[in-house]
């Protein structure tokens, strides 16, 4: 049913509308790709420098809408959940098929590739004499197959979305009641909490003293620990229910929102600290900055977190 | 300050309109040296400064200014070449006609990186050189031809450049202006600054130490 | 360099190029308006209406006989009470009245103040009425649509009515409900409980149907899986069912809508791209001077959309301004109509101002994306202009 809501329709025509100028962009891409040489003098060549200006800022705008549309699509999402029998939040509609999950994990990772892309288009653009230009638009290349593939399954996710099925909601796909711990790793809930805090030390070291692979790793761990201690401890905070597990709840106007800051920073934190770690050979002033922005975000996630829990111990008096 | 080596400009390379602007240009200008580019309009001349302006770039050859090659650079770094190192002045003035004169000399440094203070005290600086200052604040619509030009002189000077080129600069003055303008480039010349005019004005000629250098058909005329 | 400079050039070239951006913004203007007012009014119906669900039932209970509803025993409450999650139980009486001269229909509502409302919703209808005065002497409240019918045929204190025992009840008009409540209350006929009874023939140990509330919404699924059990002959309606059901029909319509407007913003992107595609000589010597005093393409990029951000940007407020104050000054003339079905009686429905971010994002992405995308190539073209040949 695609006719579900406004914003399902909204979305997916803007998202066509982004893809028909990322096809536009490829058209300008593929001669590039295949002539490119900054030491040539010949029109043709700088015919393509110019040409190459225009795919840059077609590709720059597209993808800065495109970062604009993952939270658009969590609320969209988040909102359908009204439809949809037995949903009470996005989990629920996000399981309603088989593309759901999958294709928000896509959608997540086809970011981190737009962000790469456009620091590496920043660097690309300060050098004297565009060095990584086909680098970038290869980078391209395997982006639009992303997304290309990725508003195929919007559409086939949307649309095979049931109305009169009732799926589970989220209090049975994160429950306490399925069995084994779902924390990853058999870990307790206060191992979880220590191993939290002690990646986030190791991000910010990594980021002060500007270490590669140690970011690399801290932070791609942070993202995936944070993951499960949001869900698992800090969100039962938020939601001041003992009970009540959900990534997604949280993206409620129940709870003023604080989802899309709590995911924004851990998800941009744990970015800028993978994208230093790729950039760190290039060197330059790019790196620093990402290193900072990194640690910066991930100060941020903590501290949204870490306040709910200490709020409500100072309301309440106890832990939960 | 600017070496010219073995360049060649070719205009719609490859077609059957192809046309020759430049050949084999070869041309050393040591720095606060004053040359004359002096040729009939469709000689080539304007083309030239724009190589050695990075507006445009050279089929063949090498272009060197200050320590830089810029026969071939990227767009930001040409652009940063023109701001920093660069000022032009045109024969049609080429002016933001609604803005003041002030903020007409303040074009160049809105990117620049630098602090108020330090654009403020540059922009003072050239309109000084310019002798332009009392007119700060007028609109540039209402200054004279002579006025706009000195405006146009201010705004190439804005980022303090080593090298100030000319295109046809006193082609919309008459000769009472025109002299001024000459005098302004002696003064300039005598601050450091490293001038090329492109024209076909014999007043120039006339002026002391300076190097005429003839442009025929995209060649110099030796 | 401070930001000053550059603003002042922004505005600069927005003056210069007035005559260019002039119809542009007009055209945005309009599109906005149109994608705007109607948002705001589905919105604010939706919110009315759902803010008036809300204090509806979670459960409602009828007895049915072959398909067709009967009235339903009071006895059955106690035995509901007794579910675990079920904090009330209430009855609640009403029917429809036809009201012959119109062949329309009012819906009679019984109310007993006495007892704990069966509806917190009457309550807000009622909201600001004196209700002791109502009960005293016995009066009913009228909507706006009952009124305006019983006006025209000059019934203006009271209304008799015809009971099945063929008597004749004089009931006097007490007051209108507010026209808040016109969603739900327009054709609302409110009375005593008594009255009511009598007036619709409901036996006294019977009801329409019984409410029951359960605030706990993890314990609806038992209490509906237990009320199914309870009796086999009974409807059981969830106000969840409810609110999916308004919820579809209004994101239908609205969709349905934003699909037709699909060609609407597709001819405006084609007039935005033609109207800016061709460059005046005056505006290629300014970026040819910009050039030429070392602005690079990036920076005449992100100056020329800053251009026309700032035209799209304030197209979108004014188009705002506008929308909001025709849906909730001028209470959306013609507009909306196309939301109201009116086969009973006619609503006169009054929106009430109510705005949400999420609408101005909707309608933000779905305006910006498309304007944003037209220009591109234009100001592309723009930047790339070779500086010396445009300064001749």
């Amino acid at each position: 049913m695609i006719f579900l809501s406004n914003a399902v329709i909204v979305f997916l025509l803007v998202e066509a509308l982004l893809l028909s100028l990322l096809l536009l962009a490829l058209y300008h891409v593929i001669p590039i790709i295949r002539h490119w040489d900054f030491a040539d003098t010949s029109p043709r060549q700088y015919a393509l420098e110019k040409r190459s200006y225009l795919a840059q800022l077609i590709i720059f705008f597209t993808l800065a809408f495109k970062i604009a549309l993952l939270p658009y699509f969590a609320y969209m999402i988040d909102g359908l959940s009204l439809m949809v029998p037995g949903a009470m939040c996005a989990a629920g509609v996000l399981g309603a098929n088989d593309y759901g999950a999958f294709l928000l994990g896509l959608k997540v990772a086809i970011l981190f590739g737009v962000g790469l892309w456009i620091i590496l288009n920043r660097r690309d653009l300060q050098a004297s004499d565009y060095p990584y230009t086909r680098l970038k638009y290869l980078l391209f290349l395997a982006l639009f197959a992303l997304i290309a593939f990725e508003s195929a399954l919007d559409w086939l996710y949307l649309s095979s979305i049931a109305t009169t099925t009732p799926v589970s909601c989220c209090s049975s796909i994160y429950g306490a009641s399925t069995l084994g711990s779902p924390i990853p790793f058999g870990l307790s809930k206060e191992e979880l909490l220590i191993l939290f805090y002690l990646l986030y030390a190791l991000c910010l070291v990594a980021a002060l003293y500007s270490i590669g692979w140690i970011s690399l790793f801290a932070n791609a761990a942070l993202i995936y620990i944070g993951y499960y201690a949001v869900v698992y401890f800090f969100g039962l905070y938020i939601y001041e229910l003992p009970t009540h597990q959900c990534p997604f709840c949280m993206l409620q106007r129940e709870y003023g929102y604080v989802g899309y800051a709590i995911w924004g920073t851990l998800l941009l934190g744990g970015f800028f600290g993978i994208a230093s770690a790729l950039f760190a050979p290039l060197h330059g002033s790019t790196t620093r900055a990402l290193y900072r922005l990194s640690a910066l975000c991930n100060t941020l996630f903590v501290l949204i977190c870490s306040t709910y829990v200490l709020r409500y111990y100072f309301l309440n008096g106890v832990w939960l | 300050m600017i070496r010219l080596e073995h360049v060649c400009k070719t205009f719609h390379e490859g077609t059957p309109e192809a046309f020759e602007a430049l050949r084999d240009i070869s041309l050393h200008v040591a720095a606060s040296e004053m040359v004359i580019l002096k040729g009939i309009s469709g000689s080539g001349k304007s083309t030239l400064l724009s190589i050695i302006g990075a507006l445009s770039k050279p089929s063949s050859g090498s272009v060197i200014v200050g320590n830089q090659s810029v026969a071939k650079l990227s767009d930001l770094h040409a652009s940063h070449y023109r701001r920093d190192t660069l000022g032009f002045i045109f024969q049609s003035f080429n002016l933001f006609e609604e803005l003041s004169v002030e903020d007409n000399v303040a074009l160049p440094l809105i990117h620049a990186p630098i602090t108020h203070d330090e654009a403020a005290t540059r922009i003072n600086a050239a309109l000084e050189r310019a002798h332009i200052a009392h007119k700060r604040k007028v609109r540039a619509a209402l200054l004279s031809g002579g006025e706009k030009q000195r405006c146009a002189i201010a705004r190439a000077l804005a980022s303090d450049p080593k090298v100030l080129l000319c295109d046809e600069p006193t082609a919309n003055l008459d000769s009472q202006n025109a002299r001024a303008f000459c005098d302004n480039l002696l003064e300039l010349r005598a601050l450091g600054k490293t001038i090329i005019v492109a024209t076909h004005d014999p007043i120039f000629e006339t002026l002391e130490g300076v190097r005429v250098v003839p442009i025929v058909s995209g060649r110099i005329d030796s | 360099m401070p930001a000053k400079r550059l603003i002042d050039l922004l505005f600069l070239l927005l003056y210069r190029h007035r005559r260019k951006h002039m119809g542009v913004f007009l055209l945005s203007t309009l599109i906005v308006f149109v994608l705007l007012s109607f948002m705001l009014t589905a919105q604010s119906l939706h919110h009315t209406l759902f803010s008036a669900l809300e204090q509806q039932p979670d459960f409602i209970v009828q007895k049915v006989r072959g398909g067709r509803s009967v009235d339903t025993p009071t006895a059955w409450m106690e035995e509901f009470a007794r579910i675990h999650g079920v904090e009330r139980v209430a009855p609640r009486l009403f029917g429809r009245y036809f009201y012959e001269p119109n062949e329309t229909h009012f819906t009679l509502i019984g109310i007993d103040p006495f007892e704990a409302q069966s509806s917190k919703f009457l309550e807000t209808l009622v909201a600001g009425l004196d209700l002791k005065c109502f009960i005293a002497e016995d009066g009913m409240l009228i909507g706006e649509g009952v009124k305006a019918v019983l006006d025209h045929h000059h019934f203006f204190d009271y209304y008799v009515f015809r009971a099945p025992d063929r008597s004749k009840i004089e009931v006097p008009i007490m007051g209108t409900l507010p026209r808040e409540a016109a969603v739900l209350g327009n054709d609302a006929v409110l009375l005593s409980a008594e009255r009511a009874r009598t007036i619709l023939g409901i036996a006294h140990d019977h009801a329409t149907d019984i409410a029951l509330f359960v605030p706990n919404p993890l314990e609806r699924d038992t209490v509906r899986d237990k009320l199914i059990m309870a009796h086999f002959d009974t409807r059981i309606i969830a106000k969840s069912e409810l609110e999916k059901l308004y919820e579809r029909l209004y994101n239908y319509k609205g969709a349905l809508f934003l699909s037709l407007f699909t060609a609407v913003l597709l001819s405006f992107m084609m007039i935005l791209y033609a109207r800016y595609q061709g460059l005046h000589g005056s505006e290629r010597r300014e970026i040819a001077i910009l050039r030429a005093v070392g602005w690079s393409i990036k920076e005449v990029l992100s100056l020329k959309l800053l251009e026309n951000a700032l035209v799209a940007f304030g197209a979108f407020a004014l188009g705002f301004v506008l929308s909001y104050m025709y849906v909730f000054f001028l209470q959306a003339p013609l507009l909306r109509e196309v939301f109201m079905g009116f086969e009973n009686l006619r609503v006169h429905l009054w929106l009430q101002p109510h705005l949400e971010g999420a609408t101005l994002i909707t309608v933000a992405l779905l305006y910006f994306t498309p304007f944003m995308a037209a220009v591109l190539i234009p100001v592309w073209r723009a930047a790339i202009t070779e500086p010396l040949e445009a300064m001749r």
